[in-house]
């Protein structure tokens, strides 16, 4: 591993939880910090544990799934298996990984030495903690959750599920929403107002954009799903009929509702991505992002259409004509920004001198991957299309493309390209490719055979299915992809846990990167900046290593 | 050196990163691109805000349980969140460097969490939170919490597990207006686990 040393920037100093303190005086100092790094790092230590609950549930899935007549889970286990996989994968690891990241990389990356308020970023965290735990001993306490993690009415209502499964869920949720709107809140104020001299607008770095308009949609989004789960609690325990038909009420209402969050959510959870390998690219190709601007606002457009698509969910409830087409139009309309994305990232690694590094494994793989899900998403707007493949396992591959594909694929890039920040110390490459392409393959081998499963029929969250149906194969090859997963992510933990004891020294810089947060030492001091940055475009570090040939001088930005 | 930081040089438009020592910026004796002091204040650490998600999280469980324990919960959720409220947060660093040591080791071995500060006349003022070698973090009362940092000119010596200050406690009062607590007898032993701890 070649490390770039930059003049001037030393080894970090030993951070405040070396060796020395006893346990109880470590576990005081994290329980009471305020410190916006050792909160990103326990978003993205929580989000990692519950990436590996979530997996482990997947894994269930796909063992009772890889042959038919499966009998590894009970039918009512497997309701409450997969509601609580897509839950904590959503909730529980996606949001509160970039949550960390956002956290972590935001303050640097700006030249600010704290989030703007730092006890409330604490609180929004250990609200995840337990927001967390609470929805989690749902498995118990009497069952968990299993009505899908989109719970539509009338099955969450009382007469079709009576037990406390679904006050758990909504509950659960509901804390949890308190958790991301104040994180939210921080990122958007520490964004606005805590940038250094010369940190403009058009010289934020990318990440920092998207984090920005993903953290808009979370503040504007959450209260729907807030709204819709006190609703459902009422309806539960007060008697309301917000959701009973039979009393006036409108199981619709529930959907409107869920999916005014729940479109939004699914743009929540990829922008940061998008962001994140606008950071990588131009680091391993050694160019400036191809099209700064245009990532940058179209993120702001993809915000605003992503609150005007969300009834293309809702395609087979006997929509008027007139909703359909525009539902249709808008959703095709949110491509557009999007897929011009794709056509910036591959122009920034045209013709670049490509460092072919674990980060940049990963990037290239979303690069690939989530189109898939993006297209699969596109078809999903044609609305006789829709019609026929509505609730099979065609949307179960669209969504997981899109999630795993963009996603997840996204945060390994960024675990692999900022560990060496956060610890001082280089993740092994070797481990790495092999995790890449465990994970890689495995992905693959799971999701695509379920396009075609979905196209054969196969209804999404069937406990078993018999044979005969042509199903078998698909399913067999999706479940052996799942472990070949497991394998990957296996890799990823051991690989996190030894580069962490004895990883390389990283240096401050070890991608010769661009950007604030490779000016401080790895890991920075608590005060991140000895002196608050100034900055003069959109690559402080090349200005400094380059002092002839800045970008400013140039006229770039 | 520790850290590093852009520096601007007013003439030529020029950035650069400048190596610094930190211990000296950390008590703002650099310059920063404006050529003034510039002080580094970092927010004291807090537990009011685990506490606060606790006692919502009690308050839900209540929702799925019996409305008692919302109600309780409830009940704490005010009273915590109006001890945050009231929970200080100053901080202003101040070097340590030259302070008399009393028995073996230096003044950052004894400096750990827990640490007591007691004034001349053996008053307890509070304990240190955060032991950073050049600027401890002392906590003081509970409701309301006070967090400061220690005055290196208010310090007479270091001993194993307390800081003894100059002031008395009249003059700690007068100065910081904290309360203070009999002390106890100031002992050479080793600190323990205990004591440690916070």
């Amino acid at each position: 591993m070649a490390t770039v040393t930059t003049p001037g920037i030393s080894i970090a100093p030993p951070p405040t939880y070396a060796p020395g303190k006893s346990a109880a005086a470590v576990i005081w100092d994290w329980m009471t910090t305020v410190d916006h790094k050792k909160i990103g790092v326990m978003y993205i230590f929580l989000g990692i544990i519950y990436f590996i609950v979530g997996g482990v549930e997947a894994l269930l899935i796909r063992a009772q799934l890889a042959t038919p007549n499966g009998k590894v889970l009970t039918p009512t286990q497997y309701d409450q298996v997969f509601t609580m996989h897509a839950t904590t994968m959503i909730f529980l690891f996606i949001i509160p990984v970039f949550a960390g990241f956002a956290n972590y990389f935001i303050p640097l990356m700006i030249g600010a030495r704290d989030m703007a308020f730092p006890r409330l970023n604490a609180f929004g965290l250990w609200m995840l903690l337990f927001g967390g735990l609470f929805l989690n001993s749902s498995f118990f306490l009497g069952g968990a959750p299993d009505a899908g993690w989109f719970a539509y009415a009338p099955l969450t209502e009382p007469a079709y599920n009576p037990g406390r499964s679904m006050d758990f869920w909504a509950a659960g949720l509901t804390l949890l929403g308190i958790s991301s709107i104040v994180g939210s809140i921080n990122i958007i104020v520490t964004t606005l107002k805590m940038r250094c001299p010369g940190m403009r607008f058009n010289t934020l770095p990318l990440f920092v954009w998207t984090t920005l308009v993903q953290n808009f949609l979370l503040l504007f989004a959450l209260p729907s799903l807030t709204t819709a789960a006190i609703f459902l609690l009422f309806d539960r325990h007060l008697g309301t009929s917000f959701f009973k038909a039979e009393n006036g009420g409108d199981p619709l209402l529930w959907q409107h509702l869920f999916w005014a969050f729940g479109h939004p959510e699914v743009y929540i959870l990829i922008l940061p991505v998008f962001g994140i390998i606008s950071e990588t690219l131009p680091v391993f190709s050694r160019k400036p992002i191809f099209g700064y601007i245009f990532i940058a606002w179209s993120s702001v457009a993809i915000g605003f259409l992503s609150f005007v698509v969300w009834v293309h969910h809702m395609f087979a409830t006997g929509l008027p004509d007139v909703a359909l087409a525009f539902f249709a139009s808008s959703t095709t309309l949110i491509a557009i920004p999007t897929a011009v994305k794709v056509f910036n990232w591959t122009a920034t690694l045209w013709g670049g001198s490509i460092v072919t590094k674990t980060p940049l494994l990963f990037s290239v793989a979303f690069l690939t991957m989530f189109p898939i899900g993006g297209l699969s998403g596109v078809s999903l707007a044609v609305v006789p299309f829709d019609w026929q493949i509505t609730d099979t396992y065609y949307v179960v591959a669209h969504i997981h493309y899109v999630f795993f594909g963009g996603s997840a694929l996204g945060i390994l890039a960024a675990l692999y390209y900022w560990f060496p920040k956060i610890t001082g110390r280089m993740m092994s490459e070797k481990l790495g490719v092999w995790n890449f392409w465990l994970v890689f393959i495995g992905l693959n081998l799971t999701f695509f055979p379920m396009h075609m499963l979905g196209l054969l029929g196969m209804p999404r969250r069937q406990w078993t299915y018999h044979e005969g149906l042509g199903w078998n194969l698909y399913n067999f090859v999706a479940s052996i992809g799942a472990f070949t997963i497991a394998a990957g992510i296996l890799l990823l933990i051991i690989n996190l846990v030894a580069s962490f004891r004895s990883g390389e020294r990283a240096g401050a810089d070890p991608w010769d990167a661009w950007t604030l947060e490779w000016a401080t030492t790895s890991p920075p001091p608590e005060y991140n900046f000895v002196k608050t940055p100034v900055v003069r475009s959109r690559r402080p570090l090349w200005d400094q290593k380059h002092p002839d040939d800045q970008d400013w001088m140039r006229g770039e930005h | 050196m520790q850290g590093a930081e852009y520096e601007q040089d007013s003439e030529t438009r020029r950035m650069a990163l400048v190596g610094t020592d930190g211990h000296a910026d950390a008590h703002g004796d650099a310059h920063g691109h404006d050529e003034e002091h510039e002080h580094i204040h970092i927010p004291p650490p807090s537990y009011w805000p685990i506490v606060l998600a606790a006692c919502i999280t009690v308050m839900f469980v209540g929702f799925l349980s019996t409305l008692v324990i919302s109600g309780i919960g409830a009940l704490f959720v005010l009273i915590v969140m109006i001890a945050w409220g009231l929970e200080g947060s100053e901080s202003v660093p101040t070097a340590l460097s030259g302070i008399p040591v009393i028995g073996g080791g230096d003044a950052e071995d004894k400096l750990v969490p827990g640490a007591r500060v007691i004034t001349s006349d053996g008053r307890l003022v509070g304990r240190v939170t955060q032991a950073s070698q050049n600027s401890p973090l002392v906590k003081a009362g509970w409701i309301p919490t006070r967090y400061g940092y220690l005055a290196r000119s208010a310090i007479d010596h270091i001993e194993e597990g307390a800081i003894i200050l100059t002031l008395t406690e009249q003059q700690v009062r007068e100065r910081g207006n904290v309360d203070t607590t009999p002390a106890g007898p100031v002992t050479n032993r080793a600190i323990t686990t205990t004591e440690r701890g916070i």
